[in-house]
């Protein structure tokens, strides 16, 4: 199920709000917010739940065991538990997400050596995966209690505000709160502002943007010049960026409504000044998971220099890999390590004594050609576009226009997207008057009511980030 | 300080009561006051059903659920309205002159082209993508044309944009193939042809599927000249202005801002019994009050009449023949004109004949059954590849 659909918005959020609140009982609450989380997992794969309760059944034989291993003191053995675990999570996720993507590239060298299987992907499964080892590997290293309840576990898998898009939620942030949280007023009605923004970015601005690059990029390229390019991606820039961190906001919304309160996800990234800058500000939960995990444990940058850059290629590599199984994945894992290791040998050095405008540009022409790679899977699609976009074709606009007119979109939706992407409203924490409640809560529900009649009105409601 | 945080607590739980009270009466709404029909889209309004397993396992149950949602919910249709109207308004502020400066040109729009300066049309068919479902369609009506030597059979095949190219007026050859593969003589084939982009804009509405009244009349000539009818054909007494309506095509779209003028001819109908679907009926359609100024022009189908599994048109007159006519929502609109020829006149509608009517469409045991001695087939491309038009023995 997906935030932006009918059934979610008119069955599924009343029915799981109204439920809640019915009980006081935490057990009782814990029991409700786990069925619903089934239940949305199920709406879109039936048979996969069962895959997501195994996995969360390794994790939760494998924490048990630690904890036992480690009151006896048995090191050793709680560190092959901890691996063996670890391998097993992995290779489920290997398995479903990567096994075709592997026996393809060997079948092209040892030709039909391998089967390829229709599996289809198993919605979220990177997400789950990534949560439930944060679950063994902190538990391992003793930042964490164990979980002896294996519903409390299954409930910090599954729980569906942040089950098939993230943000990656660590046990560690939810730990107490999954026995101890208080909801209260204020958090009920953050949330719900929260949901209603991020809603707005998805159906608003992520999909009409979305309109514009997927015209260009699906349309006849002799149509298009130089400058179309550019537009697609930039409007690609910012679909995804409104996709992901609008299903991050109402993930982070619904959440609090249930008293949980998880980390930021994303932090104006396309504010950043540098590449550094932007791996900060962009999906938060996963970068840092990467540093925590495999970075720092691979020994960070305290070894050699050519270990340190050996480090951060692999650490990329993997992290294009974890957004899908294709080689443009792994080829804008590996473009973003080199800009990484540019910039911490030699570029910052030139590049900090630009003005800041220009550091922005840089940045965001560094990203933008990011993502060129990352949203096009055919080599010699992306060859063109990329040839397109830095070997300069005029445009005919009004031919473009003819071949593709929801590129007019375009005209109101990527200045509305370019201007939100700037932190124009400013952090009020402090407690704010009734009257600028008031109109807060009517400007969210007008949000509300554009964001239900673009839902209506849509036929075009991709959620990109349901690939990963 | 506790009074403001009282005032606090209150803003907060009425935003939080009006959030909960719009997702929940949209679903109480939508659960106990289902509606049958989609006016807005013009088609039967999808409806909640009941889970089972097998359903919600290949997931036809939650797509259904979604689709029901779209069309049950209180407003929705009016919110898919202000949707498309301000974002077709919002397009169309732009595409304009451009729309004026290249008239001979497709110009992309969602799903379908915008041509000449009005007009919004389908993209060009290939044969090829369909060779294979008319092929099998073919193979269907001739083999019910070989069971049935004592029925003699018609062809009318109605082109429309689908089958032309209107940049360059070449066809794409459907009607050629259907010809020559169907075991109809030549002499009882008939066809609206489609020449070029002025006969299309000519013939057809130009933001709805289907042909004007100058179409429909000219098919209406066609066939019964087709069917060797000896009378003179009716006439039009006057041709009335109903007002501005907006077709299925600029609905499909979303293009609501796109009207066109709704023009219809009067005739004088001889007295005829009518039955749709069993039901006896005053009339097949409404236009009489339409004309008499007694309902607004709503859609093609309410105005000419419906897409019925059966409709019966009886004039008394047994000396003539009674004839079947199987086709689509095109012959709505001179289905009655053609009946005035006829002794019984029976239209099916195969698309709703067995939801309708309860009970599979027999061909040989139908024929036989009500005397039928000619079978006209009128359909356009979409009537011989779409797999709802086949017969059954």
């Amino acid at each position: 199920m997906v935030f932006s659909t009918l059934t979610f918005l008119f069955f599924f959020l009343p029915a799981v709000v109204i439920s809640y609140y019915l009980f006081r009982n935490r057990i009782y609450r814990n029991t409700v917010l786990l069925l619903f989380s089934l239940l949305f997992y199920g709406w879109g794969e039936p048979k996969y739940i069962l895959l997501m309760f195994i996995t969360a059944f390794v994790a939760y034989g494998g924490g048990c065991l630690i904890h036992n291993f480690n009151a006896q003191n048995k090191l050793r053995s709680k560190k092959i538990v901890m691996v063996a675990t670890t391998i097993l999570i992995i290779l489920n996720l290997v398995i479903f997400k990567y096994y075709n993507f592997i026996a393809v590239n060997v079948n092209t060298v040892f030709p039909k050596l391998l089967k390829i299987y229709n599996i289809a992907l198993p919605i979220g499964i990177s997400f789950y995966t990534f949560q439930i080892l944060s679950y063994v590997i902190d538990l391992y290293w003793g930042k964490i209690s164990v979980q002896k309840n294996f519903f409390n576990l299954l409930l910090y898998v599954s729980f569906f505000p942040q089950l098939i898009a993230g943000p990656i939620v660590r046990y560690q942030t939810v730990e107490s709160e999954i026995h101890f949280r208080k909801e209260s007023m204020d958090d009920v009605t953050n949330g719900l502002r929260r949901f209603i923004f991020g809603l707005a970015k998805k159906v608003i601005i992520a999909n009409n943007v979305g309109l514009v690059s997927s015209t260009i990029y699906s349309g006849d390229p002799a149509q298009f010049g130089t400058l179309m390019y550019w537009i697609a991606a930039i409007a690609y820039a910012l679909q995804i960026y409104f996709d992901f961190s609008g299903y991050s906001d109402m993930a982070i919304g619904l959440g609090s409504v249930f008293g949980f309160h998880f980390l930021e996800n994303f932090n104006y990234p396309y504010i950043a000044t540098s590449i550094t800058d932007f791996w900060r500000r962009w999906h938060i939960s996963l970068s840092s998971w990467f540093r925590d995990y495999v970075y720092i444990p691979l020994g960070g940058n305290r070894v050699k220099k050519s270990r340190w850059l050996l480090n951060i290629c692999l650490v990329w590599g993997l992290t294009g890999l974890w957004h899908g199984a294709d080689w443009n994945f792994i080829l804008w894992g590996v473009y973003y390590a080199l800009w990484l290791i540019a910039e911490k040998t030699f570029l910052f050095k030139v590049t900090n004594k630009l003005p800041p405008f220009i550091q922005w540009l840089y940045t965001s022409v560094v990203v933008i050609v990011g993502w060129v790679i990352f949203n096009i899977s055919d080599m010699e699609q992306m060859t063109l576009v990329l040839h397109k976009m830095f070997v300069f074709q005029p445009t005919n606009l009004v031919e473009s226009v003819i071949a593709g007119s929801s590129i007019i979109y375009g005209l109101f939706y990527l200045p509305l997207g370019i201007i939100c992407i700037f932190p124009w409203r400013k952090n009020n924490t402090a407690s704010s008057s009734v009257l600028s409640e008031i109109v807060t809560n009517l400007a969210c529900l007008m949000i509300l009511a554009i964001c239900v009649c673009y839902t209506f009105g849509s036929n075009y409601n991709p959620f990109i980030y349901f690939r990963f | 300080m506790k009074k403001h945080a009282r005032f606090h607590r209150l803003v907060s739980v009425i935003f939080v009561g009006i959030i909960l009270c719009i997702f929940s009466a949209g679903l109480f709404f939508a659960l106990f006051f289902q509606t049958d029909v989609n006016e807005y889209e013009n088609r039967y309004a999808n409806r909640i059903t009941r889970p089972t397993i097998r359903s919600v396992l290949n997931r036809s149950f939650q797509d259904n659920l979604e689709s029901a949602f779209a069309d049950q919910i209180p407003f929705a249709q009016q919110a898919k309205k202000i949707y498309n109207n301000v974002n077709s308004g919002f397009l169309n502020l732009f595409l304009d002159p451009v729309r004026k400066s290249n008239p001979h040109s497709y110009i992309s729009y969602q799903t379908l082209y915008l041509f000449g300066e009005e007009n919004i049309v389908a993209p060009t068919e290939t044969l090829s993508n369909h060779i294979s479902a008319i092929q099998a369609k073919i193979d269907n009506y001739n083999n019910i044309i070989a069971q049935n030597p004592d029925i003699e059979f018609y062809i009318y095949y109605i082109e429309r944009e689908a089958d032309i190219n209107l940049e360059t007026n070449e066809k794409i050859g459907a009607k050629e193939y259907i010809f020559e593969n169907i075991n109809i003589p030549v002499k009882n084939q008939g066809s609206f042809d489609i020449n070029s982009f002025e006969d299309f804009k000519t013939y057809f509405f130009k933001t709805d599927h289907h042909w004007n009244f100058l179409g429909s009349y000219r098919g209406y000539l066609d066939c019964i000249d087709l069917l060797g009818c000896k009378e003179p054909p009716l006439e039009s007494t006057e041709t009335v202005f109903l007002g501005k309506w907006s077709g299925s095509k600029a609905l499909t779209i979303g293009a609501g801002i796109f009207h066109e003028d709704f023009y219809a001819h009067h005739f004088d109908y001889p007295q005829m019994k009518i039955y749709i679907n069993g039901q006896p009926k005053d009339d097949y359609g409404t236009a009489e009050q339409c004309f008499a100024g007694e309902i607004p022009l709503v859609t093609y189908s309410k105005f000419y009449g419906p897409d019925a599994g059966e409709t019966i048109f009886m004039t008394g007159n047994s000396e003539k023949e009674n004839i079947l006519v199987i086709g689509e929502s095109n012959d709505n609109a001179n289905i009655k004109l053609i009946a005035s020829h006829f002794n019984n006149t029976y239209s099916v509608d195969l698309r709703n004949y067995e939801h309708q009517m309860g009970e599979k469409f027999h061909f040989s045991q139908y024929t036989a059954d009500r005397n039928i001695t000619k079978v006209l087939f009128i359909g356009n491309l979409n009537f011989y590849f779409e797999s709802y038009f086949m017969l059954e023995e």
